[in-house]
C-alpha cells in the first residue's frame, strides 16, 4: 500500500517536471510544432489506483491542474480541463470494464489489461482534456478548426508519448 | 438533513466538480490576458447586443405615444402653414402677429365604416377635447369629413362615403369649384356636381378644397379627377374623383377648428334672412 502512494507521488513530481520544463519548451522547430502541444501529465490521473474515491479524484485533479498552470502561468486553463477528466475517470472505467471485472490489486497499465484496452482507456480520456484544453486555451467559438485541429494533432503525439512512457518504465502500479 | 447528507454523499464528487470548474473559469477569465480579452470583448458584445434588443423591444411598446406626439407636432406644424398661407401679405413677415384662423386637433379613430350606404366614423377626442359639431375631419392624405355630433369624450363623424355629406371643392388648375358626394358605390370614388359646361375638364386633375364652406381651410388634397363626361343637354359635367385618401386604412386624423366660423355662416345667415 505504502508503495502504491509513493509511487504516485514520485510519478506526480516526475509528470509536472517533464511537463513543465521539458515539454512546455518542446517547440521542435517551425510553427508546425507551435500548433502541437505535448501532454504528459493526464496519465498521472490515469494511473491512479483503481479504488480511489470520486470525490479525492476531483481534489487530486485540482491540484494536479494547478501545479501544471504554475508552470505553465495559465491560471485555470489545465486545471478545468484536469477537472474534467478525473469527473470522467470513472465513467469511462465503468464502459470499458473486462469481462471478468477489473482487479483490485492490480494497476490500470498495459501490464494488467494488455495495450488495447489501455490505448482505448487513455485516448477517450487524453482526448476529452485536450478537447476541453484547447477550448479554452483559444476561447473562441469562431476558431472551432484550429481548436479541433490542435486537439487531433496533438492527441496523436502525446499518446505516442504516454505509450512510450508505459513501455519504457513499465509501471506496476 | 440525513436526505442532504445522503445526497451530498452521492453527488459530492459531481458538486464539487461543478464548483472547481467555477472557480478555473473564473480564474481563467481573470488571470489570462488573452482570455480575459477575449471574454471582456465577448462580454461587451452581448450585452450591447441585449441592450439594443431591449431598447428596441421598448421602443416598440411606447411607439403609440410617439406617434401621438409626432401627430400632434405635424398638426401645429400644419396649422401654422394653413395660417401663414391666409394672412394677408404685409403680416407675413412678423410671425408673432399671425392672426390664426384654424387649429389642428390630433385624434384617433376608434371605429370606422367603408361598406355601409352612410359611413361614420368615431374619434377619441370629444367636448372635453374641445371639438364641436360642423368641424371638419382631414388626415394626412387628405379630408375625412365632418364633425355630427359630440359626446364628452367622443365624436361621431359623417365620412365623405355619407351620401348626406356635401363639400365645396375645387379644381385647383382652373379654380372652378362645385360640390362633392358621394352616391354610396365604390369607397374610392366620388362625383364632382355643379362645374359649368365652359369649364374645361381634364382627366388627372387635381381636386382641392375650395375654403368656401366653414369646415375646411382652402388647398387641402381631395383626389384626381378619374373620369369626366359631359351628357348632351346637360349644363355641367359629369366628373368622377379618385380620393387620395384610402378610408379603409385611415388611423390618425386631425380635425380642424375653424376660430371664425361662427362669424362668417351668423353674416352667411343674416344675408339669406334679408
Amino acid at each position: 500500500m505504502n508503495n502504491v502512494i509513493t509511487q504516485n507521488i514520485l510519478r506526480l513530481f516526475f509528470f509536472v517536471l517533464v511537463q513543465g520544463v521539458v515539454l512546455q519548451q518542446a517547440k521542435l522547430g517551425g510553427t508546425f510544432f507551435n500548433y502541437i502541444s505535448l501532454f504528459i501529465y493526464p496519465l498521472f490521473l490515469l494511473l491512479l489506483p483503481l479504488r480511489i474515491s470520486k470525490i479525492a479524484l476531483v481534489l487530486i485533479g485540482f491540484g494536479l491542474g494547478m501545479l501544471v498552470d504554475g508552470a505553465y502561468n495559465s491560471p485555470g486553463v489545465h486545471t478545468a480541463a484536469c477537472l474534467v477528466t478525473a469527473i470522467l475517470r470513472p465513467l469511462v472505467l465503468a464502459i470499458l470494464e473486462p469481462r471478468e471485472g477489473y482487479n483490485v490489486s492490480l494497476g490500470l497499465t498495459v501490464k494488467s489489461y494488455g495495450l488495447p484496452w489501455f490505448l482505448k482507456y487513455a485516448g477517450i480520456l487524453l482526448f476529452i482534456h485536450l478537447l476541453v484544453y484547447f477550448v479554452l486555451e483559444i476561447f473562441t467559438p469562431i476558431y472551432i478548426i484550429e481548436i479541433i485541429g490542435r486537439t487531433i494533432a496533438s492527441f496523436i503525439f502525446s499518446l505516442f508519448l504516454m505509450i512510450m512512457y508505459m513501455i519504457i518504465a513499465r509501471p506496476s502500479v | 438533513m440525513r436526505n442532504l447528507v445522503l445526497l451530498f454523499l452521492r453527488f459530492g464528487h459531481f458538486i464539487l466538480f461543478v464548483i472547481l470548474e467555477i472557480f478555473c473559469l473564473y480564474l481563467i477569465v481573470n488571470y489570462n490576458r488573452k482570455q480575459r480579452d477575449i471574454w471582456a470583448n465577448s462580454a461587451n458584445i452581448f450585452w450591447g447586443y441585449s441592450s439594443e434588443k431591449w431598447n428596441d423591444w421598448t421602443n416598440y411598446l411606447s411607439l403609440q405615444d410617439n406617434m401621438d406626439e409626432l401627430a400632434f407636432e405635424n398638426a401645429k406644424l400644419k396649422e401654422k402653414l394653413i395660417n401663414y398661407e391666409l394672412s394677408p401679405i404685409f403680416e407675413k413677415d412678423s410671425l408673432t402677429k399671425l392672426n390664426n384662423q384654424y387649429e389642428l386637433l390630433t385624434a384617433r379613430i376608434v371605429s370606422n365604416t367603408t361598406d355601409r350606404p352612410n359611413n361614420y366614423l368615431t374619434l377619441n377626442k370629444g367636448i372635453k377635447d374641445g371639438v364641436q359639431k360642423d368641424m371638419g375631419v382631414i388626415s394626412k392624405n387628405g379630408i375625412v369629413g365632418i364633425i355630427r355630433d359630440v359626446r364628452n369624450d367622443y365624436a361621431a363623424v359623417n365620412s365623405l362615403l355619407h351620401r348626406r355629406t356635401f363639400i365645396s371643392a375645387m379644381i385647383k388648375r382652373t379654380g372652378a369649384f362645385g360640390e362633392l358626394r358621394w352616391i354610396g358605390t365604390n369607397p374610392q370614388i366620388v362625383n364632382l356636381g355643379s362645374i359649368e359646361k365652359h369649364n374645361t375638364v381634364v382627366v388627372g386633375d387635381t381636386i382641392v378644397t375650395s375654403g368656401y364652406s366653414t369646415h375646411f381651410p382652402p388647398g387641402l388634397m381631395i383626389g384626381t379627377i378619374e373620369a369626366t363626361e359631359l351628357p348632351s343637354g346637360n349644363n355641367f359635367h359629369d366628373i368622377k374623383v379618385r380620393l387620395s385618401n384610402d378610408f379603409g386604412a385611415l388611423r390618425q386624423v386631425e380635425i380642424v377648428k375653424n376660430l371664425k366660423q361662427a362669424q362668417q355662416l351668423e353674416l352667411e345667415q343674416k344675408v339669406k334672412g334679408e
